[in-house]
């Protein structure tokens, strides 16, 4: 494949790549993994980590592990891992320039350009630090794309007849919803609204939190 | 044309203009010259064939050698998804087993630990240990065949915590064990080959206090620690 261009869904919790063969997406896996978790880290022996790993360490290293950057996306803030201070678009590059790497496993051929997604409400100042990440990874971003809209592509909305959409999107940390228009192929987000703090994760920690009590009120621990 | 149709296509000509100049002097070289030339056209009409038919044999091998290594290619290809359907059956029936060897090891754990609540000698104790030694052969039997196929457990406790191998599920400030190093497994871990089938989860002795704050600073307050240029990452 020459000169390919992969779509990267840069999430709050998970990351993953696409790549359109034949008309039809295809995610790009490692190790039979098609989520990367959008996590990055600073190893007790200075290497740096990123997914998995870094996942892996956040409770043992929490002051040198990184979660949910994209909520800090074209904001003043810096985070300091070990002896760097490094500012949001720096650790999403981290990110992306994993996604680079296993994209560039599956086909075998390097991976140059990229269209990233990112939340209809997202401000200029942060689809601007989005492309920034982007570039500083090593990625050409020929298009920032709307998350909602990038599900009507992929469920191929824009080639049946116009029409009002209502896209639900719940990931592991966030949720939106977004209205789109869809006229002669032509998508439009006309509204989209949500919660930045409510995703997967806090199912999974209600029923954690439910199960638990369940059992300490079961068997009078804890 | 060939080298040998030319020739025979030259005799052909030659007999031809000597049957004509001949003809009326020494009519039998005539003949014989005339009927040299349909000699030679047969020959080349028979070369010409022949040629032809080689140039199909030819065609045809070269078909039956492109059609022999797309073969071979789709036996190849064919090949490595079934080794890779078969690696990815195994990978998944490893996993669904492995919460039964959880299962196994947590039995063998309370089991021991019942063992020692019971009176040295006594029937019960007896009767309790010829079973945990019944099922611990089971487990081994167990674990014997998952190495068979690669699948081998990671080490842990008394291991420095490694994130590619290890999930940190917990921190030990007892200061029973150096800064990192695990000192308890709530789950133990597996890898198959060179892949991790499942991570470990570990207690990590840790006595380095850390903020419960997100590593985060504000603009402000950026005052130590190295500052990194914005349009790279740091190696």
């Amino acid at each position: 494949m020459d000169d390919p261009i992969i779509g990267i869904d840069l999430g709050t919790t998970y990351s993953a790549a696409a790549i359109v063969e034949d008309g039809q997406p295809r995610l790009l896996t490692r190790d039979g993994e098609r989520l990367l978790p959008s996590v990055v880290g600073l190893s007790p022996q200075g290497k740096w980590l990123v997914g998995t790993p870094a996942r892996n360490q956040f409770v043992f290293a929490p002051e040198n592990t990184v979660r949910s950057i994209k909520r800090m996306m074209g904001s003043a803030e810096r985070i300091t891992l070990g002896h760097y201070t490094l500012t949001p678009p720096q650790i999403s590059a981290f990110i992306l320039h994993e996604i680079k790497s296993i994209a560039e496993a599956n086909l075998r051929c390097s991976v140059r350009r990229a269209v990233i997604t990112v939340p209809a409400y997202f401000s200029d100042a942060q689809r601007h630090a989005t492309r920034n990440a982007g570039e500083i990874a090593g990625l050409e971003v020929v298009r920032i794309i709307n998350e909602p809209t990038a599900a009507a592509l992929a469920y191929g909305l824009n080639r049946t007849e116009d029409q009002l959409v209502l896209v639900y999107d719940l990931g592991g940390g966030t949720f939106d919803c977004s209205l789109i228009e869809l006229v002669a192929g032509v998508v439009e987000v006309r509204a989209s609204h949500g919660d930045t703090w409510l995703g997967g994760d806090d199912f999974d920690l209600r029923l954690a939190e439910h199960i638990t009590r369940i059992f300490a009120n079961r068997h009078g621990v804890l | 044309m060939s080298h040998k149709r030319l020739i025979w296509e030259e005799i052909s000509q030659l007999a031809v203009q000597l049957a004509r100049d001949s003809a009326a002097e020494t009519p039998e070289i005539a003949r014989i010259a005339e009927h040299l030339g349909r000699l030679a056209r047969v020959q080349f009409k028979a070369n010409a064939l022949q040629e032809a038919t080689l140039e199909r044999q030819r065609e045809a091998i070269t078909a039956l050698r492109e059609t022999t290594a797309r073969q071979e290619e789709t036996i190849s290809m064919l090949q490595r998804n079934h080794h890779k359907d078969i690696e990815l059956a195994r990978h998944d029936l490893v996993l669904a087993i492995l919460p039964v060897l959880d299962g196994l090891e947590a039995t063998l754990h309370n089991a021991n630990q019942q063992l020692g609540h019971l009176a040295e000698g006594s029937e019960a104790r007896r009767m309790l240990s010829a079973w945990v030694e019944g099922l611990w052969l089971v487990y081994q039997r167990l674990m014997d065949v998952l190495a068979q196929v690669d699948v081998v457990p990671i080490p842990a406790v008394g291991q420095p915590f490694d994130p590619h191998l290890h999930i940190a599920v917990g921190i030990d400030r007892s200061g029973r064990a150096p800064e990192g190093v695990i000192v308890a497994e709530e789950r133990r871990g597996y890898r198959m080959r060179n892949s991790i089938l499942r991570y470990a989860d570990v207690i990590v002795s840790r006595s380095v206090p850390f903020s419960s704050q997100p590593p985060t600073v504000s603009e402000k307050e950026r005052v130590r620690g190295t500052v990194v240029t914005a349009d790279r990452i740091p190696e």
